[in-house]
Parts: C-alpha cells; sequence; structure tokens
C-alpha cells in the first residue's frame, strides 16, 4: 500500500505531464464548444436576398411570395437590367422572372440558388393542380386556395423520429472523439512511469531493478496509479463536458463512468506496450505514442466527423480494432439505440486488446536481464 | 557558427523521431485531402441520391406510389421490418433515411383524417433531409386532389404530371464576362490542410531539439559564455528557420506528388508555396517561444496538440467558418490560420494573376508576417528574460 501511495505523489509530481494530460481536453473541449457547440440540426439559414421581374402581373405568385416574405426570402422588385446587375453586384442570390412562364437566374449554383429553385419548383407542382383541379372540379377550389400557403396545417405529416435526444447537435461526434483521444494520451503518463521501470531508461529504473521488491508488485502498482490518475482526468473533461458546457452525451453518468475506466485502463496499456516494445530514447516512445494516438483519432472522425461513416464503407474492420471508433460507436450506440448491448460489447472488446497487450507487456519486462545498460 | 552546427548535430542524433513524424504526418495530410474532396459542402439543396428503406406497412396503392416515387430519385434498400433492423440499418449507415407508412394509411387519408408518417435519418447525413421534402410535397398535392373528390389513382397520376413541373434556371455570367461558378483548383484541398501538419511539425520538431538547448545547467553555460546572447538565438533561429524550411518544402513536394503534378504547371503553386513558407514562419516562432516556455518535452507534446487542433478548429480548417458564431469568427482574426485560410482560397479560385488578386492575397499574408514577428518578439524577450536566475 505504501508503494501506492509513493507512486501516486510520485506521478502527480510530474506536473507537467498530468497537467497537460488533464488541461489539453478542457481546452479543446471548450474550443469546440465555441466554434460548433450550440449549433444544432435546425440550424435556419438567413433569409435570402431574392429579386423578382414582373414582366406579367401574377396575382397567385404574389401573394405566394408575400406568404414567404420576411421569412424564406427577401425580395425586391427590380427591372430585368437592374437585376441582373444586382446580381452580379452580389446583392441578391437569384432572381425571378415571371412571365408566361417562371424562370430563374442565378450566378453560381450555391445552397440559396438550389433553395430558391425547390421553391419555385414546389410552387409550380402546387400551380399545376390547382390548375387541373379547377378546369376538372371547380367547386372545390377556393377551399384548396386557402391550403397551399397554409400547409403546415396539413393532415398528413412526417414525423422525425431519428434520435431519442432533443437538441440533438451534429457536431457531438467531434466530442466523442475528443474524449476517446484523452483516454488515448492517458498513455503518456503510463509511459513516464514504466520507463521508470526499465533500467535502461532512467539510474531510478536500474535502481528499482536490483531492489528486493517484485517486479511484478512494481508493474501492478504502477497501472493502477496510472489507471487511477487518467480515469479522474477524463472524468474530469466529462464532467465540465457534460456538466458545465451542458452538451448532450445522450449517456447517463454510469455508462460514462464505465467508459472512462474502460478506456483509460486502455490507454494504460497502450503506452506501457508502447514503451517496452519501442527500442530507443525516451523522446522516440513518445513520438510512437503520440503518432500513434493521433491516427487512431483522426480514424475516430476527431477532424472530419463523418469519417467513421467513410470508414465503415471502405474499411469496415477498421472500425472493429481502432479503439477510438471503437469508444466513439459505443457512445453513438446509446444515443440511436437506447440499449447497452454494442456498448458493453465495443468495450469489452477495448478491454481484451489492452489485456493482450498487458500480457505481452508482462512478458517482455518479466524476462528483462540485462547484461549492461 | 557553434550554435548553428550543433543545431544540425542534434538533428541528426534525433533523426529517427523525425523520420517518424514527418512519415506519419505525410500519411495523415494525405488522408486529409481525400477525405476533403469528399466532403466537400453541398453545393446544392436539392442532393443527389441518398440510401433510403421505406418500410410499406399498409401495401396500398398510395404507400406503393409513394414509395415508387421516392424510388425515382433515391436507391431503396431492402430491410426487415423489426425495431432491431432499423436501428441497426441506420446505425451501419446502410440507409441514411428510413420512412414508415403505417397501416390503413390509404385508408385513412381517404377519410380525411390526420395521419403520421414516421421518418428515421442518420445525424450528418444532410442529403436526408431532403427526402422528407419529397414526402412532404408528394402527399400534400395528393391531399389538394383527394379532397376534390378525385380517386386515389387519378390523384396519384396527376400528383406525379404536377411533380414533373420545373423552373428553368439560368446562369448568369459576372461583369467581366467570366462565370462566378467557383472551381476548386486541384490543390486546394491539400493545402487547406497543410496548417495541421505543419503546426504539429513544427512544433514537435522544433521544440524538441530547442528544448535540449534549454536544459538547465547547458543553457546556464551558454548564459555565462563569451557569446553575446543576440547572437546565440540569431544562430539558433537561423538554423530552426533553415529546418523548418526544409521540412516545409518537403511537403510542398507532397502536395505537388499528390495533386499528380499538375500543380507544377500552374502559377498557383507559387502562391501556396508562398503562403505555407510564411506560416512556416508563424510556426517558428511559436515554438521559439513554446521553448522557451515550457521545461519538458511531454509539455511540448501537449502544447503542439492543442496548438495544431485549436488553431486548425479556430481558424476554420476542419469545420467552416459559416456554422461558426460570428463571435467566433471575429475571434478567429486572432488566430494566423484563420489568415492562411483566407490567403489560400484567394489562391484556389485565383485563374489569372491580377492586382486586385495580389492586393487580397499580400494582405492576408502581411498578417500572418506580423504574427511571426510578433511572437519572435516575444519569445526573444522571454529567453532575455531567461537569463536571469533568483
Amino acid at each position: 500500500m505504501k508503494l501506492f501511495y509513493y507512486q501516486l505523489k510520485n506521478i502527480l509530481k510530474t506536473k507537467e505531464t498530468v497537467w497537460w494530460t488533464a488541461a489539453f481536453p478542457l481546452v479543446l473541449g471548450t474550443l469546440f464548444y465555441l466554434t460548433f457547440g450550440t449549433a444544432n440540426v435546425d440550424d435556419q439559414f438567413s433569409k435570402i436576398p431574392v429579386g423578382v421581374v414582373w414582366n406579367q402581373e401574377d396575382a397567385y405568385f404574389a401573394s405566394v411570395l408575400d406568404e414567404v416574405e420576411g421569412d424564406l426570402f427577401e425580395t425586391t422588385d427590380y427591372e430585368e437590367e437592374d437585376a441582373k446587375k444586382a446580381l452580379q453586384k452580389e446583392k441578391i442570390d437569384a432572381y425571378i422572372v415571371v412571365g408566361d412562364s417562371i424562370t430563374m437566374k442565378t450566378m453560381k449554383s450555391s445552397i440559396q440558388a438550389s433553395i430558391v429553385e425547390v421553391f419555385l419548383n414546389e410552387y409550380l407542382s402546387y400551380k399545376s393542380a390547382i390548375e387541373t383541379i379547377a378546369k376538372e372540379h371547380p367547386e372545390k377550389l377556393a377551399e384548396l386556395v386557402g391550403q397551399i400557403s397554409d400547409d403546415s396545417k396539413g393532415s398528413i405529416t412526417v414525423k422525425d423520429d431519428s434520435v431519442d435526444m432533443d437538441d440533438y447537435n451534429p457536431y457531438i461526434t467531434f466530442f466523442y472523439a475528443l474524449v476517446a483521444m484523452t483516454c488515448l494520451f492517458g498513455g503518456f503518463l503510463s509511459q513516464g512511469s514504466i520507463s521508470e521501470l526499465q533500467a535502461d531508461q532512467s539510474a531510478l529504473g536500474a535502481r528499482k531493478n536490483i531492489a528486493p521488491i517484485s517486479k511484478m508488485k512494481l508493474l501492478v502498482v504502477d497501472v493502477l496509479t496510472t489507471w487511477l490518475v487518467s480515469f479522474t482526468e477524463i472524468m474530469i473533461a466529462l464532467f465540465y463536458l457534460v456538466g458545465i458546457l451542458k452538451l448532450n452525451f445522450g449517456a447517463d453518468l454510469k455508462y460514462m463512468i464505465i467508459l472512462a475506466l474502460a478506456g483509460s485502463y486502455f490507454g494504460n496499456s497502450l503506452g506501457i506496450f508502447t514503451t517496452i516494445f519501442v527500442k530507443g530514447d525516451f523522446g522516440k516512445k513518445n513520438a510512437v505514442l503520440l503518432t500513434i494516438s493521433l491516427v487512431f483519432s483522426f480514424f475516430g472522425g476527431l477532424m472530419f466527423a463523418n469519417m467513421i461513416d467513410i470508414v465503415e464503407h471502405h474499411i469496415p474492420v477498421l472500425n472493429r480494432i481502432n479503439p477510438a471508433a471503437l469508444m466513439v460507436h459505443a457512445f453513438q450506440s446509446l444515443q440511436i439505440y437506447g440499449d447497452t448491448k454494442i456498448f458493453y460489447r465495443n468495450l469489452l472488446l477495448l478491454m481484451i486488446f489492452a489485456i493482450v497487450m498487458n500480457i505481452a507487456s508482462v512478458c517482455i519486462l518479466r524476462r528483462k536481464r540485462y547484461a549492461n545498460i | 557558427m557553434q550554435i548553428f552546427k550543433t543545431y544540425f548535430r542534434l538533428v541528426n542524433r534525433k533523426k529517427n523521431v523525425m523520420l517518424i513524424y514527418i512519415l506519419v504526418f505525410i500519411g495523415l495530410a494525405t488522408a486529409f485531402t481525400k477525405m476533403g474532396k469528399e466532403n466537400d459542402t453541398i453545393k446544392k439543396y436539392t442532393q443527389q441520391s441518398v440510401d433510403i428503406a421505406v418500410i410499406d406497412r399498409d401495401q396500398s396503392t398510395l404507400s406503393k406510389a409513394l414509395k415508387k416515387y421516392l424510388g425515382e430519385h433515391n436507391k431503396i434498400v431492402k430491410i426487415k421490418d423489426e425495431e432491431k433492423a432499423i436501428k441497426d440499418e441506420l446505425y451501419w449507415r446502410n440507409v441514411e433515411y428510413i420512412l414508415i407508412i403505417p397501416k390503413n394509411f390509404q385508408e385513412q387519408v381517404e377519410q380525411n383524417k390526420n395521419v403520421q408518417l414516421i421518418s428515421k435519418k442518420v445525424e450528418d447525413a444532410a442529403n436526408a433531409t431532403y427526402v422528407d421534402e419529397e414526402v412532404t410535397s408528394f402527399m400534400n398535392l395528393l391531399q389538394f386532389y383527394q379532397k376534390s373528390d378525385y380517386s386515389i389513382e387519378d390523384a396519384i397520376s396527376h400528383v406525379r404530371e404536377d411533380l414533373k413541373q420545373e423552373a428553368s434556371v439560368s446562369m448568369v455570367l459576372k461583369e467581366n464576362g467570366e462565370s462566378a461558378e467557383k472551381e476548386a483548383n486541384e490543390g486546394y484541398y491539400y493545402f487547406h490542410y497543410l496548417p495541421y501538419v505543419l503546426i504539429a511539425i513544427g512544433i514537435l520538431a522544433v521544440s524538441s531539439i530547442l528544448i535540449m538547448f534549454y536544459q538547465e545547467d547547458l543553457r546556464k553555460r551558454c548564459i555565462c559564455s563569451s557569446m553575446e546572447l543576440k547572437k546565440q538565438n540569431r544562430q539558433l533561429i537561423l538554423a530552426n528557420t533553415l529546418f523548418c524550411m526544409g521540412i516545409t518544402v518537403v511537403f510542398i513536394i507532397i502536395g505537388v506528388i499528390l495533386t499528380g503534378g499538375e500543380l507544377v504547371k500552374q502559377v498557383n503553386l507559387w502562391f501556396y508555396s508562398i503562403n505555407a513558407i510564411i506560416f512556416m514562419l508563424v510556426i517558428i516562432s511559436l515554438s521559439f517561444l513554446l521553448a522557451n516556455l515550457m521545461n519538458s518535452e511531454t509539455a511540448i507534446n501537449g502544447c503542439s496538440n492543442v496548438f495544431s487542433l485549436g488553431f486548425c478548429f479556430l481558424g476554420g480548417i476542419f469545420v467552416p467558418l459559416s456554422i461558426m458564431p460570428d463571435a467566433v469568427v471575429k475571434a478567429a482574426h486572432f488566430v494566423p490560420s484563420y489568415w492562411y485560410v483566407m490567403a489560400n482560397e484567394n489562391v484556389t479560385y485565383m485563374t489569372k494573376v491580377t492586382p486586385s488578386f495580389l492586393k487580397e492575397f499580400f494582405t492576408n499574408v502581411g498578417v500572418e508576417f506580423c504574427f511571426a514577428v510578433a511572437l519572435l518578439s516575444v519569445g526573444l524577450m522571454v529567453s532575455k528574460k531567461k537569463r536571469v536566475y533568483r
């Protein structure tokens, strides 16, 4: 027990490592939050400036435009030449020419232009329907004209039942990937403490190796202490993201704790594994751990939100072995499924990988005898 | 030039580590380029076909017609009508959109009752939201006919005709007769994501060497030496700059290779390169400052990650500036990567070197350069302060 206590103190004394593994997710989390934390699915487009050229009177179209004026579009009436100039000067995104038929002119195929196009296509469909009904059943027409601009009250609706959460943020996967990366970076803590166990890495290591204490005990204490510290850091990060920034992770505290435990254990094991298997100085081991974690995080969607999606379509097996992807998937499964089968399966897989690495590390570490250092 | 030579001897000693970083980041830069192309923001609201599934629990004329209509614009995938299967298919993204047509759908429509269709979609598939619109249009039009006492079959055929109506769209050219359609240059994606790689490698590589110079004992001895601090710093910075420029050139060459050599024939390459080089100057100054402030390699690792990811997200590299709140975009002006992105956009859409392009481009690059100068001054100041130990 004393060993545990002293090793814990030892780790906490390496302030820099502890500091940045703890502060790093907080800093990045805050940054993510500022840039897209407050976005949500119903992000409204701002009003689209549209010009209208009336070559002919069209009462129906005018009334429809009136309905969307101020919400979807901001319309200005022009003569054709002026409209063209306004378009070229980018005062308007597109202009509509009302004549025998309704046409649209724009400079580039942007989202705004496409929305105007969709709006016009819909109007034309409705107009065609009304004209057909007027020809064949004119008595029903009056009722219907009222309905065009009131179609939000139609009795046929499509309910979006996609996600079990309210105020869902489409960028939430970045945060999941950030938590996954934090777990992986916990490996830096264990790298530090394990290299102190290796005689060829530090004088302290040499002394520890000839100490009368069993190496196994030292190793177990190392693992436990670094696990505890990195677990605490991840919990702090989760608390900050969910509690203070009020992000909706779609998961209860219980699941977050379990994920933090498994994730930090894996990060730990990864750190130990890279320390033992990479030959060279400490800088090289650091480099290897850093690059491996970055690559895992990249494929887990840290930089591109739909990375996991793309990997799923091209190399699905990668998503099954990438620890960052496993963790992000675990989070997502809680969101979409609401049940925990995939969650536990992924974490179990994570633990299996971790234990395999542990066994490999222990085997190597046990047999280490130094002829000379 | 002793310090200068020692710097490169240290680089040589650490060449394995440097090589690991360079190779991995080349790999990442390549991946970014491929991802960037695939990820390109939606240009049109009406998008290409989406993989959808329609669960028809009604199997009526109406439901089949709706399904057929959706199938004309999208690809319909068959899935089982089980809750688990539905969730699975969405989760593994075999379909991006599922429409569930309830039982007695046609009957309820005919009786003018309130009917609800249920849709489920994958969160980040923006194209999928348009399918909701397609369904709503179809059903709204159908209602018109149904309420006007048309039979369902007649209504369906009329609706299909109506939905074929389209406004004709024509394109207007700019005042100078050119098309306003912006074509992104081939080099765009690679150079757009390059800052992440440059920042990460710059800080890691440079700081790890500088840290060795700044070890406590060694540093104290250097300060006491007869070589003035100014000269020492000058040599360090020169060595840094040379080393980083070398790395930048390597990445520019990789960029040319990745675009299949097309860039070599274009003048845009020069401007991309100028932008990258000036940005690297910023990174050099930043790492010089960081090496003076930090004491250990792990702290440097941390900084490298925070700055590379931080600058890239804030500057609008991984996430477009358009989705960021205005206040954050204003804050982004204080981040050098923002100016890099602006300059990059200038270059990308440039087809001819015009005075206005040059003005815009060099304004942006100029701001980057100011960042470099500012950071360097702070770095030099810190190094001077550290001369005195209490």
